[in-house]
């Protein structure tokens, strides 16, 4: 099934479709009035486009800056090219530290590698900590959102859940009481785990540290009751200096949730004396888009979803209509580049309206990377035969004024003399809206009788 | 060769030109007037209670009464001796911040002033100590700061820990604390 | 060329106005579902005094095979539009989303020179009046009430307005021109400049996330009473059309050449 037949899925339910929609476009609304508050956020935003693409102009440098720093603050450094790789090194401190069950804290790195699944088959299993997480996890489904991974659910879909896993009281839908709840059993959780996994934000080249933001403080839990932490970044996480700090945590949640900070802000740079602190860090792909001109300032993205609540497609289809790791505008043109035949109806789930690049707080060029992809994958034949053709008897149509003139003629004829012809069901446009009407005349047909006007 | 050799590799050989990096950023963009009334109405935003005090000693006895007969834990560098000894089963703790950013009400918080790491997230009820000197108007100002990264561990705490993620409704205390309060300690 | 030197006043400097070659630019589909727009624009053009040739023969600017992902299929339509459209000073077009793609992706392997300035020539209706013409006054009545749609062609790919993501000082061009006319309501939506949904054939291929996008427009224009709904984007308004009659609204739409050309 592919996006729009999602989509239609999704939508079918209009009051949750309602709620969706209204739900993200109020944390947009958010985003505005604490964008507006500062005078200068048109200029944060320019200076993190600009860190960010300097930063990807030298990685290699800063990598090995960032990779000796680190291993001078005591903390060890692995490197995994894919996926596959990112998994059996976690797998194996898992196994040196004979674990078998650990915590682990948002890391959309980790969802991208299947970690979990993963783990899962070698016998281990990983408790998500962040509550949205929580909840997908126990339905056994993936996060819809990158910030918000439970949005897609109700009240009613979470305590029934919670009923059937936690032992919650059959229709409490109280969302403190399910919150609590949550924070009890995960409590037990943290106190016992020897390991705890997290997600990287920042990395700092200069200091070899990482910075973690979260609201729910369970990073903090997971890892500073562990004894042994294991931090999974991408490679393109990274900034040369702290003080570049200052511009990105300004823009992250503003961005994100329309919070001026996310309530903790950790900066990790070295381990406790006398635990393990460990980070991995992945390829999976980036290298290549990094060697793309068209798509290569994609990694500039920190994963704020602002383009995802603005996106008027996303909110009114669902993030698992995209199925994808990341879903929305940014998962569009992130996703092709590591299956284009799988993920080749995203960068068409689009209007193209261009609200993504604008509330963008790196100045990701999105649409256009959405408009290029599109390119890319129907010359690497990834559109259907019948879009192709289609396609060709337009183009043929559209280049030659007499073929235009007498197509016009057919079809407005055709839409007045046997309307039925284009008014039915099989008609796409027809299916929820009027054909426009056909007139007599086209506009150049009668300009050439009235030309002397 | 190794992942981290073909990692390399790999950047090197698409490597561009270098992208200029913006000209010095500024070392703060928000006025530096009435920074106490900023960073008591960014509190008022995030749920955090605000006491203005006039000494470490009123502080640290508003603590104790607000803690009563329950287990508490008084961070380095503070007046008085804690209650307990498994710091993660601490109900009240108190410790001393080193600033707070009054754009959003964020406090740093040193290792060294935690006496545990997990101090900060654990308790129920956190007080963060914080002196009106120390206050900055912005993150840029905070991150010129030499204590960031100074130690091997430091946070920004700007709240109660919070959640939104069922149904977007706001529940106050999700991992961390349930409450936040900071102790503004005022120079007059 | 000239136009630099060039500062158009209102009706004072229409003598230096006809010394410049204008072309009209009727999308395929104004043309052929629409041609009371594409009336409405030409006689509007006329009205301020310029002269204006409808080339003949001209189709379509392409964007239906690029937007779609075959911009490599849109050569002859480009060549054709090359051809068609060299050697005038300023090719106008009541269309928003045609005009931002010739702008942006125009070229041409037979003309490649006559490309490159016809993408720099080329205007949309109402920026061509607010920048060029600098019109300032308008004999134009139009007595509704009327919501404006922001096509996001016009509004994110050419700069005729304010967008409500970015931070910056607020203005419209097509409000400004809408000013001018005497008897007129204007009204925004709540979402003052949310995408209807049409995007192209976004619209079949995603037809129940396009029509959903249509119908919360609409709703929120009825909201706020009006009789029309007007937009320097037709391709909007057709979509949107679609939808208000199949729901039997009240309400209609017209181009915002129609409103302006109304006396």
């Amino acid at each position: 099934m592919n996006h729009a037949e999602k989509a239609e899925r999704f939508i079918a339910d209009k009051q949750r479709t309602a709620w969706h929609d209204e739900t993200l476009w109020f944390i947009r609304s958010k985003r505005d009035t604490a964008a507006q508050k500062l005078p200068e956020w048109e200029q944060l935003r320019n200076w993190a486009s600009d860190i960010k693409a300097h930063t990807l102009s030298r990685l290699d440098v800063y990598l090995e800056e960032f990779e000796r720093n680190a291993i001078a603050n005591g903390i060890i450094v692995h490197w995994a090219k894919d996926g596959e790789e990112h998994n059996q090194i976690i797998e194996k401190i898992l196994k040196d530290n004979q674990c078998k069950r650990l915590v682990k804290s948002k890391s959309m790195l980790t969802e991208e590698c299947h970690l979990n699944a993963h783990l899962k088959t070698v016998g281990i299993e990983v408790i998500d900590t962040d509550l949205g997480e929580r909840i997908v996890q126990l339905r056994d489904e993936p996060p819809s959102h990158i910030v918000l991974p439970a949005i897609h659910l109700k009240k009613k879909d979470v305590s029934d859940v919670f009923t059937e896993k936690l032992g919650a009281t059959p229709g409490n839908e109280d969302p403190e009481y399910l919150t609590r709840l949550a924070r009890k059993s995960l409590r037990e959780e943290f106190l016992q785990s020897e390991v705890a996994i997290t997600g990287v934000n920042f990395a700092i080249a200069e200091t070899g540290g990482i910075v973690i933001c979260t609201n729910e403080g369970n990073a903090d839990m997971g890892v500073n009751n562990a004894r042994v932490h294991i931090a999974c970044m991408g490679i393109e996480k990274l900034l040369p200096k702290k003080e570049h700090l200052g511009v990105f945590i300004r823009l992250l949640t503003r961005s994100a949730t329309g919070q001026p900070i996310t309530i903790y802000t950790s900066h990790y740079r070295k381990p406790k004396p006398g635990k393990e602190m460990h980070l991995v860090i992945v390829d999976n792909g980036r290298t290549r888009q990094l060697a793309s001109d068209d798509f290569r300032s994609s990694l500039k993205c920190i994963r704020c979803a602002a383009c995802f609540n603005t996106c008027p497609v996303y909110r009114r289809s669902g993030g698992h209509s995209y199925d994808a790791v990341v879903a929305g505008p940014i998962g569009s043109i992130l996703s092709p580049n590591y299956d284009p035949k799988k993920h080749a109806d995203l960068p068409f789930a689009s209007t193209l309206c261009g609200s993504c690049s604008n509330v963008c707080p790196v100045k990701i060029d999105i649409h256009d990377q959405l408009w290029k992809w599109r390119q890319t994958l129907t010359q690497q034949g990834y559109t259907p035969a019948s879009k192709t053709l289609m396609m060709r008897v337009m183009a043929f149509m559209l280049g030659h004024r007499g073929a235009y003139a007498i197509a016009g003629k057919i079809g407005r004829w055709t839409l007045r003399q046997f309307p039925q012809l284009i008014r039915n069901r099989w008609n796409p446009w027809y299916r929820q809206r009027e054909m426009p009407d056909a007139p007599k005349e086209s506009f150049q047909e009668w300009f050439k009788k009235h030309q002397k006007i | 060769m190794s992942s981290r050799q073909q990692i390399l590799e790999r950047i090197r050989a698409v490597r561009q030109n270098e992208q200029k990096l913006p000209d010095e950023l500024p070392k703060r963009m928000l006025p530096l007037e009435e920074l106490r009334e900023r960073f008591i109405v960014s509190c008022s935003i995030t749920g955090t209670g605000v006491h203005v005090l006039s000494s470490m000693e009123e502080a640290t006895f508003l603590f104790m009464q607000k803690a009563g007969s329950c287990s508490f834990y008084i961070g380095p560098g503070l007046p008085g001796n804690n209650s307990i000894e498994d710091p993660v089963r601490t109900d009240y703790a108190i410790l001393k911040g080193e600033f707070g950013v009054a754009e959003n009400n964020a406090v740093w918080l040193k290792e060294s002033s935690m006496g545990d790491r997990v101090i900060p997230f654990a308790s129920l009820h956190l007080y963060l100590l914080v002196s009106e000197d120390d206050l900055v108007a912005d993150m840029h100002e905070a991150y010129h700061k030499d204590l960031i990264f100074q130690e091997g561990f430091g946070v920004f705490i700007a709240g109660p820990s919070k959640t939104a993620d069922i149904e977007q409704s706001l529940v106050i205390g999700a991992h961390g604390p349930l409450s936040l309060d900071i102790l503004l300690i005022t120079n007059h | 060329m000239m136009v630099t030197t060039c500062s158009f006043g209102k009706f004072g400097l229409v003598k230096k106005i006809l010394q410049v070659k204008i072309a009209l630019f009727i999308p395929c589909y104004i043309d052929q579902f629409y041609p009371d727009v594409a009336k409405a624009t030409y006689f509007l053009l006329k009205k301020l005094g310029l002269s204006v040739d409808v080339p003949s023969g001209q189709t379509c600017c392409g964007q239906p095979m690029a937007n779609s992902g075959y911009n490599h299929l849109s050569a002859s339509c480009n060549k054709h539009f090359t051809g068609i459209f060299q050697g005038y000073d300023f090719i106008v077009s009541p269309s928003a989303s045609c005009v931002l793609h010739i702008r942006e992706h125009l070229s041409s392997d037979n003309y490649p020179d006559q490309a490159e300035s016809i993408r720099k020539q080329t205007f949309e209706l109402t920026e061509f009046m607010t920048d060029i013409l600098k019109v300032d006054q308008l004999n134009a009545r139009f007595p509704h009430r009327v919501g404006i749609h922001q096509g996001c062609h016009g509004l994110r790919g050419l700069h005729l307005a304010g967008m409500s993501e970015t931070m910056l000082p607020p203005f419209s061009k097509p409000e400004q021109l809408l000013h001018l006319v005497s008897g007129i309501e204007i009204c925004y939506p709540e979402r003052i400049d949310e995408c209807c949904g049409f995007g192209g054939s976004f619209c079949v291929f995603e037809e129940a996330v396009s029509v959903s996008m249509g119908e919360s427009r609409i709703s929120e224009h009825e909201k706020n009473q009006v009789e029309f709904i007007t937009s320097n984007d037709m391709s909007c308004l057709m979509h949107l059309e679609g939808i208000l009659k199949r729901k039997k609204s009240p309400v209609r739409v017209k181009h915002i050449a129609e409103i302006l050309n109304q006396e």
